[in-house]
């Protein structure tokens, strides 16, 4: 095993490959093994192939490897080239691109700058729902080319994630000329990537093949995503041969799979399990019950028994030690404590826990039922009357936009790493929470602006502690654990790298990079 | 079974007698013993164990059968014992109340229909014979899926399914008891039809829908097993024999108890149900009632 690492190295070295073992995302690297086919057993379906709507973390697997964006982050998550080789900002509001030259779309259209033009305007339109409709809304102001090259955007005021969100997985650049001939988003794909959507058939298999004229060409020559949804039947394929690599990875076979020769686990921390909270519904109109449910369960019981105690405990927000706006003063607040949970209800007026009278949704997923489940036992044997309700993902998807819930579990991943993102949850218009409960606090909303608009780092680290301290009085969530959240691949799959922090679910997006060994 | 009945009808030498009627006194005992059990265990429940259903041990996750947890914990650290128990609650409810359901509408529709005959017959029968067609796990993740999941749908669904089985059982035999002379005596001293149908049918036709019933129980608590099985049964986390095979099947490679002991306490139920109606069906029929 060992050996063969070192022999991998060995030839690395010969072949001068740059220091980054393992093919990092980022610029081309030469593929110590070319062809090849993955087989990659995936959690669920993709649900779309649509490249300006977010499907959720699963389908990075296919839109990311489909598409490309202006900015991509690099194994260290660091934000670097992607389709633009380089940009400048000559003032805070004001970016210029320089797009890379011979990237061709997969229909064999080269990439200019009108096409950047048109994804952002397809963005801009309310018809297309974009999921960063509302983000571009408030950010550009303008887009100009200027020649085919280069493209200059102009913001309405300085942003420190404008960046970050032309990283994401939601603003991939899609080509005009093809959509001007008529060619639907919904049903087809067209992208600059690594490799392209040959054949689908929804459910059952989606086939990439190689593009050969990439400009971050892949190892692979194809990749067949299977969705397998039982997650038995998902690491039986892995260990029977019959699957290259599959995602979420339950922790019981994480374990087991980490101990078994011939295959590796790749394991993060990018996802948190939290309990939405609607502030409109009674008693959770009382932030103080909002907070005494955050004292009434106990983290590390909830660690233990659905995630074997794998699971990293959320005792804070969103911030975690390795964000620069981490802030220790406010990371370890909620801890389990039924005293001062009793007292909190007390002083919004609940005598006893037995008035408490709560209903609490969740999807049919393990990951989020098992989370569920425990805390459900835990606040009935607090006193209060829980009632759980089981519903099919597309349903709580669709309660999670209208907002008709009273508590909804739920697993999310950060959309960049910047703080920011407090803003999409908390903000009064934030798309991915607030707006749908109606969830307003005005400290919040100035503070979350504020922190939008400044791009000097100290301040900014000043404003997000504020707004977890705000965050810690209202208590919109319960707050629970960050989830281990692993792949596993056969030890002869090579140089998949895991971003770090919360980027881990980009990781799949980045097959070009992946060989395997003969 | 049915040739050992045979068997024991025809046997002439005394000692074989003996030997036989001891077998079929424990082909009757033995399953009701076994039910008789489970019914206990979902009566005494709260007196069987200290821990409730849904308590959580987080430190004592899948052990291993104890003095403390007499079947061992499962991966939530929940006392399986309790689980089984609470569950055997939940199961026989819903078998109990799914089919009394349909024994009651089903009995009445099939022998009111065999009763009265035509147009009403031709209609009833029908439509029985229309459920019939389904396979009966499939029509039920249908209904189940469209209504929601939660104890009294499962009922009411398997309670759907078993109605059309009760009126034909009921059809048939009241069509061969409407022809005998009793019935045709009433008629003829005048009395209403639903007085007919309550005092000389349905005694008559108690016997095989006593035996249909028993078989009945056992695939009802097969189905709701299944169904829960499937996560369309009680929600988590109540514990329903499914559920907890289904739950703890993830983790098989870590522990089989949480799966064994689910498993073998619905085989065991659905085969004692199973040999129950067996034997009633031997027990009840006049012919062979002497021999016990």
């Amino acid at each position: 095993m060992r050996g063969k690492i070192l022999a991998g190295l060995l030839v690395v070295a010969v072949l001068g490959v740059p220091a980054v073992v393992g093919g990092a995302p980022g610029p081309a690297v030469a593929c110590p093994v070319q062809g090849g086919v993955l087989r990659f057993g995936l959690y669920r379906d993709p649900t779309g192939l649509d490249p300006h709507l977010n499907f959720g973390a699963t389908s990075s697997s296919l839109q990311g490897n489909v598409y490309d964006t202006l900015v991509e982050y690099d194994a260290r998550g660091n934000l670097g080239p992607g389709l633009a080789e380089s940009w400048a900002q000559p003032q805070p509001t004001v970016y210029i691109f320089k797009l890379r030259r011979n990237v061709t779309f997969h229909d064999g259209t080269p990439l200019v700058a009108a096409d950047v033009l048109y994804s952002f305007k397809r963005i801009l339109d309310p018809q297309t729902k974009a999921t960063r409709q509302k983000e571009f809304e408030d950010l550009v102001e303008s887009t100009r080319a200027q020649g085919d090259y280069t493209v200059e955007v102009r913001l309405k005021h300085p942003s420190a994630t404008f960046l970050d969100i032309l990283a994401g997985r939601e603003t991939f650049i899609v080509s005009k000329k093809w959509a001007d001939a008529g060619g639907d988003f919904k049903k087809a794909m067209n992208g600059t990537g690594a490799f392209r959507l040959a054949s689908y058939e929804p459910n059952v298999r989606y086939i990439l093949e190689r593009y050969p004229k990439a400009w971050d060409p892949a190892c692979l020559d194809r990749v067949e995503l299977v969705p397998i949804l039982d997650d038995r039947a998902r690491v039986n394929a892995l260990r029977s041969g019959q699957a290259d690599f599959v995602e979420y990875l339950p922790w019981q076979d994480t374990e087991f799979l980490m101990r078994e020769r011939g295959f590796r686990v790749y394991r993060g921390f990018e996802v948190f399990n939290m309990i939405r909270l609607n502030p409109t519904r009674p008693p959770l109109t009382n932030p103080k019950v909002r907070q005494a449910l955050n004292f009434a369960i106990n983290r590390e019981t909830v660690s233990l028994t659905a995630f074997g105690g794998q699971a990293q405990l959320m005792d804070g927000f969103l911030l975690r030690k390795d964000a620069w706006a981490y802030n220790p003063e406010t990371s370890k607040v909620w801890k389990y404590d039924p005293q001062r949970a009793l007292a909190l209800l007390k002083e919004a007026g609940v005598m006893r826990p037995g008035d408490l009278h709560l209903v609490l949704e969740s999807a049919n997923l393990t990951v989020h039922l098992d989370t569920a489940q425990v805390v459900a036992t835990m606040l009935r044997s607090f006193g209060a009357t829980v009632d759980l309700k089981i519903n099919d993902v597309a349903t709580l998807f669709q309660k999670r936009v209208t907002g008709d819930f009273m508590m909804m579990m739920d697993g999310l991943s950060l959309p960049w790493a910047d703080p920011d993102f407090y803003y999409r949850y908390f903000h009064s218009t934030g798309t991915a929470y607030a707006a749908a409960v109606k969830f307003k606090d005005e400290r919040l909303d100035q503070l979350l602006e504020e922190g939008q608009r400044i791009t000097d780092r100290t301040k900014r680290k000043a404003i997000y502690a504020d707004a977890e301290r705000a965050l810690f009085q209202e208590a919109p969530w319960i707050f629970i654990v960050w989830r281990p959240q692993a792949e596993a691949a056969r030890s002869a799959v090579k140089g998949y790298v895991r971003l770090p922090g919360g980027l881990g679910a980009f990781s799949v997006g980045y097959f070009n990079h992946i060989w395997i060994e003969k | 079974m049915p040739s050992s009945t045979l068997a024991s009808g025809t046997a002439s030498a005394p000692a074989g007698w003996a030997g036989r009627r001891r077998v079929r006194r424990l082909q009757l005992l033995v399953p009701l013993a076994v039910v008789g059990g489970v019914a206990a265990l979902a009566a005494f429940a709260p007196l069987l164990t200290p821990y409730g259903a849904e308590t959580i041990d987080p430190l004592l996750r899948m052990a291993l059968p104890s003095p403390a947890h007499l079947l061992g914990t499962d991966e939530f650290g929940r006392d399986i014992l309790s689980r089984v128990a609470y569950g055997a609650r939940i199961t026989l409810l819903v078998s109990v109340a799914s089919i009394g359901l349909a024994v009651c509408v089903g009995t009445l529709l099939g022998s009111a229909a065999a009763f009265f005959g035509g147009a009403i017959d031709l209609l009833v029968m029908r439509i029985a014979d229309g459920l019939l067609s389904f396979p009966p796990i499939l029509l039920a993740i249908y209904v189940i899926t469209f209504l929601g999941p939660s104890v009294v749908n499962v009922i009411l669904v398997i309670a759907l399914l078993y109605i059309p089985r009760f009126a034909r059982v009921a059809h048939a035999a009241t069509l061969s008891v409407r022809e005998t002379e009793y019935v045709q005596a009433a008629q003829a001293q005048g009395a209403r039809p639903a007085r007919i149908l309550r005092r000389a049918v349905l005694p008559n036709i108690a016997a095989p829908l006593f035996v249909q019933a028993s078989l009945g129980l056992g695939h009802a608590i097969l189905l709701e097993s299944g169904l829960s099985f499937l996560g369309l049964g009680a929600p988590p986390p109540a514990p329903s024999w499914g559920r907890m095979i289904e739950q703890s099947s993830r983790f098989m490679t870590l522990s089989v108890w949480p799966v064994v002991w689910p498993a073998s306490i619905v085989s065991g139920t659905v085969l004692a149900f199973n040999l129950l109606g067996d034997a009633l069906r031997d027990w009840l029929d006049p012919r062979l009632r002497g021999s016990v």
